[in-house]
C-alpha cells in the first residue's frame, strides 16, 4: 500500500518538479485496483474505452479503445490521483493470425510521483491502422511513434512529422510485421551451403 | 555602421573599412555595405561519415551564418533487424543477438533479455542466487567499462588526450576479467535465459579483487586531472555564465550546484561527478568473497570455498567500515 495522502501536495505537479512517496511493502500489485478506480473516476467515458484489464506475472496492462488512447494518455498524466508522467516506450506488435485486429499499439506509464507502473494496449486492423498520436500529451513519444509506423505501418494521426526513422524513406513494406519475410541468401563456407536464417531446421 | 557581424564595416581615419564573410567583397560595396547573402539560410549534412558521429548519425543541420536552426536526424544507420532476425530464431539463441545491441553495454541488455524470457517461462525463482550475483557482479564491472570509455573518448574530444588512453587502460582490465569469465573481451552472450553460459574462474575473482584494490588509485589520478585548469576547463570557456547546465537529475543537479560554487565550468563538474559514481564500495558481502552456492550435485557450497582458494579474508577482518575512501 502507498502511503499517498487522498490529495498529493501542490508540489506534485508533472511539470513544476515530482514528490515521490516509498512503498511501505515492496510487493508488486498493491497498486492496480487504487489505478483502475482512479482512472474510472477521473476519466467519464471509462466504460466505453477500457476493453479489458490483464493482471499477469505482476504487470497491469489496461486494453484501450484505440480512438480513445488519447483521452486515456491525458487523463493517466493529469489527474492528480494518477500521475503518469512519464511514457517511456511506445511500441508495435503484429498478431497476425491470432488476432483479428492484429496490430497492436503498446506504451509504458510510469508515475514517478507514485513509483507506479502501468501498460496500456490499443489494437488496430492492418486495413485501417489509425489512431490518434499521443505527442500532445507525452513528448516523448515522438520518435517511437515514428519507429512504430516504420516498422508496423501505423498511423498515428496528429503526429508532426510521421515519416520513416530507420529504414530509408523509400523502403517498401512494413519489416517487423509477420508476413514480411526476413530474406537472406545461402551462404557456402568450406564446401558446405548454409541456407538463410528463415529456411533453416526450426527449434520446435 | 552596419549591425551585421558578417559584413561589419566601421569608420576610420582612412574612410569605411568592411569585414566581409561570406559573400564578394564587391556585392558589399555595391549594396552599400550590406551583405548580400546575410540571410540566406545553408543546408549542411553532417554524416554518417564525418568523424565526429562516429560512423552511425547523419545530421541534416539548416544554417544561418554559423547559427544552427533546424536540424534533422537520420538515426537508421545502426539499426540491424534484430527483432526480427530473433522471430526465426529460439530463445537461447537471441543472446547472441542482444549482446550485440549495444557493444559498450553487452552484460546489460543480455540480462534484461534473459529476466524477460525467464519471466515469460515462469522460471524466474528457479535462477540460483549465485548466477544472479555473478550477473550483477558482471554488470557492475560492465557499467564501470562504459563509463570509462565515455569519459575517454570525452576526453579526447575536448583534446584531454591522456584522458583517453588512462580510460582505455583500466577499462582493458575489465575486458580482461571478462575474457577470462566468458571467454569473450565483447559480445560475451554470458548472461543467457536460465542462468549463465558458464561459472566464473577462481582466476577472475581474484583479478576482480585486485582490481577494486587498483581502481580506487586510478579514480583519484582522473579527479586530480580534471581538477586542473588544462583539463575540461577549455570545454567550459563559453558556456559558463550563459545559463546553459546539466540535466537536473535528482542528487547529481545538487552535487553539481556545489561543484559549480567552487568554480568549475559544467562540463569539469560533470565529469568529476561521473567519476564519483564509479567509486567501489565494498561491502560485507563482498569482503567474504561469497556468491552463494554452486546448485551442484554434491550440494558443496562452492563459492566460499572459491573466495577462500582465491585469499579471501574471513568477516569481520580488515578495513572496519568496509569501505574504501
Amino acid at each position: 500500500m502507498l502511503r499517498a495522502p487522498a490529495t498529493p501536495p501542490a508540489s506534485a505537479g508533472w511539470c513544476g518538479g515530482t514528490r515521490r512517496w516509498a512503498t511501505r511493502s515492496g510487493r508488486s500489485g498493491d497498486y492496480f485496483d487504487e489505478v483502475y478506480d482512479a482512472l474510472s473516476e477521473a476519466y467519464p467515458a471509462f466504460a466505453d474505452a477500457i476493453e479489458h484489464v490483464v493482471v499477469d506475472r505482476g504487470e497491469l496492462t489496461l486494453h484501450v479503445k484505440s480512438e480513445r488512447i488519447l483521452e486515456v494518455c491525458q487523463a493517466m498524466r493529469d489527474d492528480e490521483a494518477l500521475r503518469f508522467e512519464l511514457c517511456s516506450s511506445v511500441s508495435g506488435v503484429d498478431y497476425l493470425a491470432s488476432d483479428p485486429r492484429r496490430l497492436h499499439v503498446v506504451y509504458q506509464l510510469t508515475s514517478m510521483t507514485y513509483r507506479r507502473r502501468v501498460r496500456l494496449e490499443t489494437a488496430v486492423t492492418a486495413e485501417d491502422p489509425r489512431l490518434p498520436s499521443v505527442t500532445s500529451v507525452y513528448p516523448t513519444a515522438d520518435w517511437q511513434e515514428r519507429e512504430a509506423y516504420d516498422m508496423f505501418g501505423i498511423v498515428f494521426e496528429g503526429h508532426p512529422a510521421l515519416t520513416r526513422i530507420l529504414m530509408p524513406d523509400d523502403w517498401e513494406g512494413y519489416p517487423q510485421r509477420k508476413d514480411y519475410p526476413l530474406g537472406g541468401v545461402p551462404v557456402e563456407y568450406k564446401g558446405a551451403e548454409i541456407p538463410p536464417p528463415d529456411q533453416r531446421r526450426s527449434y520446435q | 555602421m552596419s549591425t551585421d557581424s558578417y559584413a561589419a564595416s566601421r569608420e576610420t581615419t582612412e574612410g569605411r573599412v568592411f569585414t566581409v564573410t561570406g559573400g564578394d567583397w564587391m556585392d558589399v560595396l555595391s549594396t552599400g555595405g550590406e551583405d548580400p547573402i546575410h540571410d540566406e539560410r545553408i543546408v549542411v549534412n553532417l554524416g554518417p561519415q564525418h568523424p565526429s558521429t562516429h560512423g552511425v548519425l547523419r545530421l541534416v543541420l539548416e544554417l544561418e551564418g554559423e547559427t544552427v536552426t533546424e536540424v534533422r536526424a537520420v538515426i537508421g544507420y545502426l539499426h540491424t533487424g534484430i527483432e526480427k532476425n530473433i522471430e526465426f530464431r529460439n530463445w537461447v539463441q537471441g543472446s547472441t543477438f542482444v549482446t550485440r545491441m549495444d557493444y559498450l553495454a553487452p552484460i546489460f541488455n543480455e540480462t534484461a533479455y534473459a529476466l524477460a524470457v525467464e519471466r515469460l517461462l515462469g522460471i524466474t525463482d528457479q535462477i540460483t542466487p549465485r548466477a544472479n550475483t555473478i550477473r550483477v557482479l558482471m554488470m557492475e564491472l560492465n557499467r564501470i567499462a562504459s563509463h570509462l570509455v565515455w569519459l575517454g573518448t570525452t576526453g579526447l574530444e575536448l583534446g584531454a588526450i591522456s584522458m583517453m588512453l588512462y580510460g582505455f587502460r583500466e577499462r582493458e582490465y575489465i575486458l580482461d576479467i571478462f575474457e577470462m569469465t566468458a571467454g569473450l573481451r565483447m559480445n560475451m552472450a554470458y548472461v543467457r535465459p536460465g542462468g549463465l553460459a558458464q561459472d566464473i574462474p577462481a582466476e577472475a575473482i581474484t583479478k576482480i579483487r585486485e582490481f577494486i584494490g587498483y581502481f580506487p588509485k586510478k579514480l583519484k589520478e582522473y579527479e586530480d586531472m580534471l581538477r586542473r585548469p588544462a583539463g575540461l576547463a577549455r570545454a567550459d570557456q563559453g558556456s559558463r555564465g550563459t545559463g546553459r547546465d546539466r540535466l537536473p537529475v535528482a542528487g547529481r543537479h545538487r552535487a553539481g550546484t556545489a561543484l559549480r560554487r567552487a568554480g568549475l565550468g559544467p562540463a569539469q563538474a560533470d565529469a568529476l561527478l561521473r567519476v564519483r559514481g564509479l567509486r567501489v564500495r565494498r561491502t560485507d558481502g563482498h569482503r567474504r568473497g561469497r556468491l552463494g552456492p554452486v546448485r551442484g550435485a554434491d550440494g558443496r557450497d562452492a563459492g566460499v570455498a572459491e573466495a577462500r582458494r582465491a585469499g579471501a579474508r574471513p568477516a569481520g577482518a580488515g578495513s572496519r567500515d568496509g569501505r574504501r575512501p
